[in-house]
């Protein structure tokens, strides 16, 4: 009897190891492709607290430097950004994300207001497979669901990935437990210039009523930094392009919407120049994104303005933490001039 | 010992049943532009438009966050395409007419009146003021009009382009 418990126990054991094994091999690593897909979960090898935390779409990732507003500015800060992120995915994001701290500001960038219904399952995926089981993942993989999705590819991907067999790669058995860094506090260098040649304008839209479900996301977020005493900053990255375009009657939506709930707003569209960006020098896909000559020019701009609009101090002096930022800032040059 | 190597291979298969099922399913769109002998419909494949309409008078392109692949716009005389990207290959995603220079096959073109549209496609599935919406079976068509309601763009769109 005992002999058959024992037997059943390593059945269920070595099935339970096959399986993770199986998982952990055929998830993808998001190491050398889409390196997008690894930002989500990087934010849990990060410790300490941060003045600022960064949500919303490429738009932050690739916009805003956190290791310049350190060294400009003495700011820490994180980005937790990842590509269409949606707003139910900042939501949840920062809902987790104030469980660990509690920023001084939380800045969301209000591109993905675009988006009122989920999408696309590889960009869910690249946002909540990143993101550790909590109450809050939960939520956010209900919200985020396409009608062809299942909870249960979630909790188990191996049923969504199994089909990876045929891509198997070196870098699949190489980061099989452990992942490289990408990111910079969430910021992905983009060191490439590729200039912006047009200045075309979206297509026309039959109505430009932002959906009240993002409405309803952004009251939630407001509430949520009220009760934890965060100011919620709205911001427009200065990219405009054709295929991402931002309408000016969806900025009237967000102009009166931060009016009605006395929270501040920046476009940065119309401040391009006043920010210094060089379209033909500070843009790596023809001004879709910024690259990280123009990052750092809008971090600079922001950073006087977080600075001197909402009291954030210089916290250079504090020596730990400058070891810290240190350490931060020469990976970061060293990526940016090219010596990774 | 047989029953537990049961449940186990039950369990499996039942994983393996719910990984392999099918997930969607491709319907022809209803609306498709006609340019001379060329049909140019939403989620058609871009390559033999592109060779068989020729050169175009502008091209911009977009690339999509986080994957390899751009949007692609194409300007033709009276007409844009735009595509999207899917394992290697470019589809439609959106055909625009800007000018009355080229028509639907229904007959209507910018200046067209809303009588006009109505007379050709019938009642809209939705009505703004100053657009017409119709839902097809993988597409939409939405013509847009302008205040003294005539027709300003025609507009053939992946529903993605409108269920935002």
């Amino acid at each position: 009897m005992k002999k058959r418990i024992f037997a059943c126990i390593a059945i269920v054991l070595l099935t339970g190891v096959f399986l993770g094994f199986a998982q952990a091999l055929l998830m993808p690593k998001y190491m050398s492709a889409s390196r997008e897909g690894a930002l989500i979960g990087e934010y849990y090898n990060e410790s300490g607290s941060h003045d600022v935390l960064f949500v919303g779409d490429c738009e932050v990732y690739e916009s805003f430097t956190p290791p310049t507003l350190w060294e400009k500015y003495g700011i820490t800060s994180y980005i937790r950004g990842s590509a269409q992120q949606l707003i139910w995915h900042s939501y949840y994001l920062l809902e987790e994300m104030l469980k660990r701290e509690t920023p001084k500001v939380v800045v969301y960038n209000v591109l993905a207001m675009k988006y009122g219904k989920p999408q696309s399952e590889a960009y869910n995926r690249m946002t909540l497979d990143g993101m550790q089981w909590s109450v809050s993942k939960t939520r956010a993989i209900y919200a985020s669901m396409t009608e062809d999705e299942d909870f249960i590819s979630y909790v188990l991907p191996l049923l969504r990935f199994h089909s990876r067999w045929s891509e198997i790669s070196g870098e699949d058995f190489q980061y099989l437990f452990s992942r490289d860094t990408v990111s910079h506090n969430g910021y992905l260098m983009q060191t490439g210039i590729k200039e912006k040649t047009s200045d075309r304008v979206g297509t026309e839209l039959g109505d430009y009523t932002l959906s009240s479900v993002c409405f309803d996301y952004l009251d939630k977020m407001r509430t949520l930094c009220e009760e934890k005493g965060v100011e919620l900053v709205l911001i427009k990255a200065p990219t405009n392009s054709w295929g991402y375009y931002w309408y000016d009657e969806w900025d009237a939506q967000i102009i009166d919407y931060a009016a009605k709930n006395e929270l501040d707003y920046y476009n940065f569209i119309p401040l391009a120049e006043e920010i210094g960006i060089d379209w033909s020098t500070d843009t790596y896909d023809a001004g879709v994104h910024l690259n990280v000559y123009g990052a750092e020019k809008l971090t600079d701009y922001f950073g006087t303005i977080l600075a001197e609009t909402y009291g954030l101090e210089d916290r250079r002096g504090d020596e730990a933490l400058s070891d810290v930022w240190e350490g931060k800032l020469k990976t970061y040059y060293k990526e940016r001039n090219g010596e990774k | 010992m047989k029953r537990v190597l049961c449940i186990l291979l039950s369990f499996f298969s039942l994983v393996v049943m719910i990984s392999c099922s099918d997930t969607g399913t491709t319907e022809n769109a209803d609306y498709s532009f006609q340019k001379g002998n060329v049909v140019i419909a939403v989620n058609g494949e871009m390559a033999p438009i592109l060779e068989a309409l020729g050169e175009w008078i502008e091209y911009n392109e977009s690339p999509s966050c986080g994957f390899t692949g751009m949007s692609k716009l194409y300007t033709y005389a009276g007409f844009d395409i735009e595509t999207y990207p899917t394992d290697g290959k470019d589809y439609v995603y959106r055909v625009e007419l800007y000018d009355d220079s080229v028509a639907t096959k229904e007959g209507i073109r910018v200046g067209s009146t809303k009588a006009q549209v109505i007379e050709a496609y019938g009642n809209a599935s939705e009505e703004g003021t100053t657009v017409l919406t119709y839902r097809a079976k993988n597409m939409y068509l939405r013509l847009l009009l302008s205040a003294e309601g005539l027709v300003s763009k025609i507009q053939y769109l992946h529903p993605n382009a409108v269920d935002n």
